[in-house]
């Protein structure tokens, strides 16, 4: 850690002032998210100026509305995504707390040497859809419980995302009726607590080259019973 | 904002990130008067200030996967991306010629009558005074920048000046702003 110039206090005061050029900006950029005290002083000059930025206006009641109604459905990538930046989140958090949360870590019981069901459901924002998936890990099978689900003229396809927050097919299943399915051997190393099962229509086939191309229409974490 | 606020704020926030419609509900709830505020410091029309404000809580959304709590607080977030919307929007306009950066430092300008009017908390005051020491032309600058979206090149055009003698005055008057601000908080 090198002590702050100021030459750094004034860089970080330009870049919150917004009056440096592209390239600049950029180069500042890259250095907030690798050096913790320049960072700081950025903050610091953003709580500085930001009383020029007020005062508080009480926005108008139509604004929500508009808003909410253009917000794009969740994609599969920003679920993956917003995985990682939990994990950076935590990576970011202060050493006391990383400590305490080991400490829980280690009060949890051991392991038991029996195969564990694993259950998730899988659920929308808006209520409309709702699937209910239950693993069983010794014999790599899993039964889907379609609540409701309508994926129009397209198929339902049920994905697997865990920490890496990488989205992988488990295939397009039934969305009408509860059955069993087998998880194919190489993708039941990720069924574990946490990953997150995800849901998206899809043509017959399933999803061209094993990308998503729908919205998520249902996802849920997998939880250990 | 008081520290339980800001951990709801910040819980809220990293939920949008994850696509959760509810936490973004709570996130509005939470900032929309202070972010209409800034979108109306710098677009004092009000038609237009709610154009970029529906807009800077779009990026919000889009972006609040990003938001690193190790960085910065909420708050400090979330202003700063609305003000790079609103001034991303007022030089895509200047652009297109409809305004010139003389009517920005006219802004910026009138801006200190304004301030004297509204200035309450300790923060405020603080930064007020520190601007009001400094020589007027450096605190006009600096409002300038902040609020009307002028660029060291812009400023030195305006004042017909080498960029460089734009800069260094600058980067003094920022060491004084903040030997000010620090000295007295």
């Amino acid at each position: 850690m090198t002590a702050m110039t100021d030459e750094d206090y004034t860089l970080a005061g330009e870049y919150v002032l917004g009056l440096l050029d592209a390239g600049q900006e950029a180069v500042v950029a890259a250095r907030i998210s690798t050096d913790a005290d320049f960072a700081a002083e950025v903050e610091a000059w953003r709580l500085r100026l930001n009383p020029l930025l007020g005062p508080e206006q009480a926005a108008p009641a139509h604004i929500w509305p508009k808003i909410e109604k253009t917000l794009p459905a969740a994609t599969l990538q920003d679920v993956g995504s917003a995985k990682l930046t939990f994990w950076r989140t935590l990576t970011a958090m202060s050493v006391t707390a990383a400590i305490f949360l080991g400490i829980l870590l280690l009060q949890q019981p051991a392991p038991v040497a029996n195969p564990t069901p694993m259950i998730a459901a899988l659920g929308s924002e808006d209520g409309r859809s709702a699937i209910t998936a239950t693993y069983d890990s010794a014999q790599g099978t899993m039964l889907l419980t379609p609540v409701a689900l309508d994926t129009g003229e397209l198929y339902p396809e049920l994905w697997i995302i865990p920490a890496d927050g990488k989205a992988r097919s488990l295939g397009v299943i039934n969305g009408d009726r509860p059955t069993k399915m087998d998880v194919s051997p190489d993708m039941r190393q990720y069924m574990n607590e946490g990953a997150l099962l995800a849901i998206t229509p899809e043509p017959a086939e399933g999803a061209p080259g094993g990308v998503a191309t729908g919205p998520v229409l249902a996802s849920g974490k997998i939880r250990i019973l | 904002m008081d520290s339980a606020r800001r951990a709801k704020l910040a819980d809220a926030l990293v939920l949008a990130g994850r696509g959760d419609r509810n936490a973004f509900a709570a996130v509005y709830a939470a900032t929309s008067a202070k972010l209409f505020g800034v979108c109306l410091r710098i677009f004092p029309d009000r038609n237009e200030a709610e154009d970029v404000l529906q807009d800077a809580y779009l990026t919000i959304w889009n972006k609040a996967a990003s938001f690193d709590i190790g960085r910065a607080s909420p708050i400090s977030w979330l202003v700063a991306v609305t003000r790079n919307r609103a001034i991303d929007r007022l030089r895509a306009k200047k652009r297109v010629g409809t305004s010139s950066i003389d009517e920005a430092v006219e802004i910026a300008d009138a801006a200190p009558l304004a301030d004297t009017q509204l200035i309450e908390a300790a923060d405020d005051r603080i930064l007020h005074d520190c601007i009001s020491s400094l020589d007027q032309r450096d605190a006009m600058f600096i409002r300038s920048a902040f609020i009307g979206g002028s660029t060291y090149a812009d400023l030195a055009k305006n004042e017909g000046q080498p960029l460089g003698t734009i800069k260094s005055r600058i980067r003094r008057a920022l060491l004084k702003l903040r030997g000010c601000m620090e000295a007295a908080a």
